[in-house]
């Protein structure tokens, strides 16, 4: 019997791969109870008649106890009403105490159908998990990323949606010996109400600027396109993607899809440089789990200063020229 | 076509300001319709305009939240109502999808079609209308970017994904959540103004719409704010305020360099 079980609901992608949330949430669950005696971290897989070894592999290197596989051909293809049907079944034979999901656009349509049917209570797309006495605490933005609310949920499962990319992937030193489970739940005769038509990829939706390692954003200091070709130098001398803040972007200064901060793109590169921008609640809500931050800003006082390793008060105009070719010096 | 739009009133997160103890200072936030319910309406007048129907806007709210649904009502909303009731106050998403459900299943049981925003731009939960669809027992779809095709039988919707667009049909009676669309929310004229002005919002509290009051509001919420804080700034920042642009260029490269990446 294990105090305290955690059941993670694994995402595919249409190559059922494991997407990265997955692996980020067991390796941060795996962290939070690596102190706790009989602690169980789980991860329901649910798709297609397939192998699942690889996915199995990458998850007892994060720190998964078991893997639940539920899988059936009729699976192969998302439908909200036997995929709530499929993590319902699994959580009341299981009986976790803590259910999360990943943040994702599947998800966070998904976790509140399941938590409904299942009578528990849900905090949306948190980013920060702790566990305080074997209980669940979520930490979430609101109102735009001006406040985090810590959320404790009195109902079992305490429930959660995670943003993606706000916790590494930590591989463990040995890997888990995971248990794999099969289990199977009839979707066949469900009352399915919605159908999937068409499936339209479009692959240049900024995947770079999430898994970017170097981003070089702007703000409105940058203000004009031709600005922003200064930030496309020094992000190609740096070999890092270009960003920009919301009040760039509805300016028109660079496409919606480069926006990062809480209603645009979460990133989590090694360096994030912020050029020009002020720094709003709701931009450093998206670049506060990169691992350094430069600011350049001309106005001593802005609040990005506050969340920068590294600030330069002053134009960045006349300095990334010059950072450009000191760059180039040391590479030389 | 019955639709049902429901529409969530907002502080402007614009303007919003912070009490020492970290809670919302109300007076001087203008308070807005959520932008996102703005596009569930003029979604839903646009298939009003093509199929013909009723639309009635449902918000949960203090009495000032009649502000937004007169303005929905001069947008052209048929009818309008307010839930409000002191123990409606404090709820959680899921307090607040089993208070509509209560509303829905009294006061709007031949609803066709329930649209709601993607998320509220205070709370950005995107939560309640998935709730509130399981507790109908109606199917869902959210993240919705446009309605294709719409009839008595079902709805055609393009819905955004992680990795581009799906397009799903949808049996009715459904609960679709959208998002902001490209095209523009009308704003109503003055004549619309004045037409409306007199229009009643019909106010209802727990009673009325047969609420197991202790299943609402505070009470009936299973999440509980346990505490806020300010997100943290950085230990240690250095901050360079009197180096020219050759001094910061060099000490930002070392620094950089330093990182090896």
């Amino acid at each position: 019997m294990s105090d305290l079980k955690i059941l993670i609901v694994g995402e595919l992608n249409q190559n059922n791969e494991l997407l990265p949330v997955t692996l980020q949430l067991t390796s941060k669950t795996a962290e939070l109870t690596k102190d706790i005696p009989n602690s169980k971290i789980q991860v329901l897989i649910i798709g297609p008649r397939i192998i699942y070894d690889s996915i199995t592999e990458q998850l007892s290197k994060t720190g998964a106890d078991e893997v639940i596989i539920t899988n059936d051909d009729i699976l192969r293809e998302y439908n909200i009403t036997r995929y709530n049907k499929v993590v319902s079944e699994i959580v009341r034979k299981e009986q976790p105490s803590i259910l999360l999901f990943g943040a994702t656009h599947r998800g966070r349509e998904l976790a509140p159908v399941v938590t409904t049917t299942l009578e528990t209570g849900l905090t949306a797309d948190c980013t920060g998990l702790d566990i305080i006495e074997n209980r669940l605490s979520a930490t979430r933005p609101t109102y735009g990323g001006k406040l985090n609310a810590a959320i404790y949920c009195k109902t079992f499962p305490q429930s959660a949606t995670v943003r993606p990319n706000v916790f590494k992937i930590n591989e463990l030193p040995e890997p888990k010996n995971t248990n794999v489970k099969f289990d199977w739940v009839d979707t066949f005769n469900s009352d399915v109400k919605t159908n999937l038509i068409e499936v339209i990829n479009e692959t240049a939706r900024n995947k770079d600027l999430e898994n970017a390692k170097i981003v070089v954003s702007g703000g409105l200091g940058m203000k004009s396109k031709e600005g922003f070709l200064l930030l496309e130098e020094l992000a190609a001398c740096l070999g890092g993607v270009v960003g920009a803040s919301r009040a760039a972007v509805d300016a028109g200064l660079m496409p919606q899809s480069a926006q990062v901060g809480q209603t645009g793109k979460t990133v989590s590169a090694k360096l994030y440089i912020a050029c020009g921008i002020s720094g709003a609640a709701q931009h450093i809500a998206g670049i506060n789990s990169c691992d350094k931050i430069i600011a350049i800003n001309t106005d001593k006082d802005a609040p990005v200063f506050k969340y920068a390793d590294y600030g330069i008060v002053g134009d960045a105009f006349e300095i990334i020229p010059q950072l450009i070719s000191e760059l180039v010096k040391i590479k030389k | 076509m019955k639709i049902t739009v429901c529409i969530k009133q907002v502080p402007d997160t614009n303007d919003i300001t912070w009490n020492e103890n970290n809670t919302l200072r109300r007076e001087g936030a203008e308070s807005i319709i959520n932008p996102y319910d703005e596009y569930a309406l003029e979604t839903a007048l646009r298939i009003k305009e093509q199929v013909g129907g009723k639309i009635t806007v449902v918000s949960m709210g203090p009495k000032q939240a009649g502000d937004c649904l007169k303005e929905a009502l001069a947008m052209g909303a048929d009818r309008a109502f307010l839930l409000n009731d002191r123990y409606f106050s404090g709820a959680d998403t899921s307090a607040t999808s089993r208070t509509l459900y209560y509303a829905i299943t009294s006061k709007l049981k031949d609803t066709e079609l329930i649209i709601c925003g993607q998320c509220a731009t205070d709370g950005d939960t995107a939560q309640t209308g998935p709730s509130l669809a399981q507790r109908l027992n109606m199917p869902v779809v959210s993240f919705v970017k446009d309605v294709e095709e719409i009839n008595e039988e079902y709805i055609l919707i393009k819905k955004e994904t992680d990795t581009g667009y799906e397009r799903v049909k949808m049996q009715l009676p459904g609960v679709i959540c959208v998002l902001k669309n490209d095209f523009e929310v009308r704003i109503p004229t003055i004549s619309q103004r004045i037409d409306t002005a007199d229009k009643d919002i019909e106010v209802l509290d727990a009673e009325m719409i047969g609420a197991d009051a202790d299943k609402t509001g505070f009470r009936g919420s299973p999440t509980n704010v346990s505490k806020t804080f300010r997100p943290a700034g950085r230990e240690n920042s250095e901050i360079f305020v009197d180096k020219n642009a050759q001094e910061a260029a060099v000490i930002l490269a070392e620094k950089i360099n330093e990182m090896r990446l």
